[in-house]
């Protein structure tokens, strides 16, 4: 079946989610890249933690690893879908580059909070490719946090997918 | 060559077929069972309670994809699945569980009336074990329940919101769902193969058998008798016709092992699904004297609005898997008085929580701890209104086979038109007003919305075609009698939605099942006064 087709479903409503073989992760150990060089995934993981980051409530996107995540999500992806990660993170670096003569990972909060501003003001109508990259890299920070224990056990609480005698459903009167 | 003999065939063992083998075998008769596909087993084929982050592209193990992957759905030309699973159970195994009757107005372009079908209605619920609240609605009307699931908090101000619209006037109704679901102990013993809900959310291939299948209910019933005999993995590939070409001799199939092999029968009956059922008889060219099988194809179609309740926020999100997203159930919108703007009606299933992957609402402007919070409180207030109307039949809807593609079988796959019609873009925009001003209603946000709707914004249901070989008394614009029988072969009956001659809003299953119970006992009647066999 091609990818493509079983994409397709998804967005048909048929198959929620989308594709690629389940296989159990290797979550011990140092992680061997599947895609990206070494800084790109530095990278992520600096944009990610921007883009969802730790606090009062629960961890960030760094500690649930959502750069791994979407490693495996270029890794699978189609080249088109690849080569748009890799152009979009040239477009970072270079913005970087230009505004503090650093990369992105090595840039300090103030400055990535600065430069992740820039370029969500324009998430509604992405205009450059530096925009256009932080529309996909939101989507996939998110969807990576929300699919990690970090982002189920801590951060939404959730303490379903396990047997109840009775579902008790809204026990509060003020909410209708 | 002759085939082995039985008294009834009955090709698929989905929803129709499955209560057919039941309604036979226990009438006394020798039946054969054909399902295309193989018995899938809970734990292996399907499974819940996985986590995403078990997995390295944490997408956990889920009943839809993994199915598909291992091509277990059937394929159609011009679409990329129809949603119809070939296994042992068909649908039936796969299915959300959604069981509304069919009201007494949703009836009068049908050649019987919702009385002749109340009985069927009312002995189906009782052996699938249906869910839910005795509503007191006209055109929806109560059954059998089982005790009822209760609604989430943000459905709830939906409900307020319908609640204080209705004051004013508007024609409306929010109830919970009705769910083929166990929420009391299997007492019964036509349920030994069957547990208690335990409110997992896996509804899908439900692992307990706490949701209604044909294959933990009717079949294992059937075979108890002694007169069911079951063919998996073998697809039926024509209907053979006897010698004089008046009446249906009995079926080829290819069986697992690739031979082609006959079985014989007194009566056969074709429970394929929509689709499949036409594409038999148009592959075996019978009982089309009409021209109408496979004419007259209509499903669900809809668009989702979702909504934010700020109110709710504080409330506890640990656990909302329930019996699946779907707890509630906006009905009653154009009962009384067609709109104006479209033909036909809607209803809209509504949802809320969080559930194991499931992330309902994925966007919110900005990054970092706005964001975060933003998302946060979104997931645990939001609600999720699907719109399900039906589509207007027409002549550009319709299923036919592919005169370039065949499947596996060297059988030609079928096409199945799909066109939306401007009568189905009004009722969806009709929809998203209503939605927005229900949930403004309740004092909510509106966080999602197509606006202006597109076709590219409309969604078909793959799962709920019907239409297909419709009922009628006139031979010349339809497929079966009021009876299901065959216009044209007085041995041939269909039992599953292909017979539908007119769709409302609501899901087709309960119903599937309460008219194939009836045809199935019109066919054991036939046997009794010898006009059969």
């Amino acid at each position: 079946m091609e990818r493509r087709t079983i994409l397709k479903l998804a967005a048909a409503g048929v198959l929620p989610g989308s594709a690629g073989l389940v296989q159990i992760a290797c979550s011990s150990g140092g992680y061997k890249p599947e895609f990206f060089s070494r800084s790109d995934l530095d990278l992520l993981d600096s944009l990610a933690e921007v883009i969802l980051p730790a606090d009062d409530h629960s961890p960030g996107a760094r500690a649930a690893r959502v750069a791994r995540y979407i490693d495996v999500v270029a890794a699978d992806g189609t080249r088109e879908a690849q080569q748009r990660w890799l152009s979009g993170l040239d477009a970072v670096s270079s913005l970087a580059e230009e505004r503090f003569g650093r990369g992105f990972a090595e840039c300090d909060t103030a400055q990535q909070d600065e430069l992740v501003a820039e370029l969500a003001r324009r998430e509604d109508s992405p205009q450059t490719s530096a925009d256009r990259f932080f529309v996909l890299m939101k989507r996939a920070t998110i969807d990576g946090y929300y699919t990690s224990k970090v982002g189920i056990d801590q951060e939404l609480r959730y303490r379903g997918n396990t047997a109840i005698d009775e579902f008790p459903g809204c026990t509060h009167d003020q909410h209708g | 060559m002759a085939g082995e003999q039985f008294d009834v065939i009955v090709v698929g063992s989905g929803p129709g077929g499955g209560i057919a083998t039941y309604a036979l075998a226990t009438a006394g008769l020798r039946v054969a069972l054909v399902e295309a596909g193989p018995r899938l087993t809970a734990g292996v084929d399907y499974s819940g309670h996985h986590w995403p982050y078990q997995y390295r592209d944490r997408q956990a193990p889920n009943f839809w994809r993994d199915n598909f992957l291992r091509g277990h759905f059937t394929p159609v030309g011009d679409r990329p699945g129809h949603g119809q699973i070939r296994a042992l159970g068909g649908r039936s195994v796969c299915w959300a569980g959604h069981s509304l009757r069919f009201g007494p107005k949703d009836f009068e372009a049908w050649p019987i009336s919702y009385d002749e079908v109340a009985p069927y209605y009312s002995r189906s619920e009782l052996l699938m074990g249906v869910y839910g609240n005795r509503d007191g609605l006209s055109n929806m009307p109560d059954g059998e329940f089982l005790r009822g699931v209760p609604m989430r908090c943000p459905e709830k101000r939906l409900g307020l919101g319908v609640q204080r619209l209705a004051a004013r006037g508007a024609k409306m109704a929010f109830v919970s769902q009705r769910k083929a679901m166990l929420t009391e102990l299997p007492t019964k013993p036509e349920w030994k193969h069957r547990q208690k809900c335990h409110y997992c959310g896996h509804c899908s291939g439900c692992a307990v058998d706490a949701k209604y299948t044909s294959v933990n209910t009717p079949i294992p019933l059937a075979q108890d008798t002694g007169n069911l005999t079951l063919f998996t993995e073998s697809m039926a590939t024509r209907v053979r016709l006897a010698a004089d070409g008046g009446t249906v001799a009995g079926i080829d199939y290819k069986a697992a092992d690739g031979e082609v092999r006959q079985l014989d029968a007194k009566a056969l009956v074709l429970s394929c699904s929509a689709v499949e059922t036409a594409r038999l008889l148009l592959i075996s060219g019978v009982s089309n004297s009409s021209g109408q099988v496979g004419r007259n194809l209509t499903s669900h179609f809809g668009v989702t609005v979702l909504g934010f309740f700020p109110q709710v926020v504080g409330r506890d999100p640990s656990n909302d898997d329930g019996t699946g997203y779907y707890h509630s159930l906006l009905t009653g919108l154009y009962w009384d008085e067609p709109s104006p703007d479209f033909e036909g009606t809607y209803q809209v299933q509504c949802g809320a929580g969080i559930t194991s992957h499931r992330r309902a609402v994925r966007t919110a402007p900005g990054y970092g701890r706005t964001l975060k919070t933003r998302l946060r409180e979104l997931n645990v207030g939001h609600a999720g209104m699907n719109m399900q109307g039906t589509t207007l039949i027409s002549e550009n809807k319709f299923v036919d086979l592919d005169p370039g593609r065949s499947d596996a079988h060297g059988m030609p796959l079928p096409r199945v038109h799909l066109h939306y019609d401007d009568s189905d873009l009004a009722m969806a925009q009709d929809m998203v007003a209503k939605c927005e001003e229900i949930i403004r209603a309740g004092e909510g946000e509106v966080i999602g919305s197509p606006g202006t709707v597109r076709v590219e914004d409309l969604v078909i249901d793959l799962n709920h075609w019907v239409g297909t070989a419709r009922m009628g008394t006139d031979p010349r614009s339809s497929v079966v009698d009021p009876t299901g029988r065959s216009h044209d072969l007085p041995n041939l009956f269909v039992c599953d939605a292909s017979v539908f001659p007119a769709y409302p809003e609501k899901n087709p299953t309960l119903t599937n099942i309460a008219l194939s119970w009836r045809t199935a006992d019109g066919i054991a009647e036939r046997f009794r006064s010898n006009e059969l066999g």
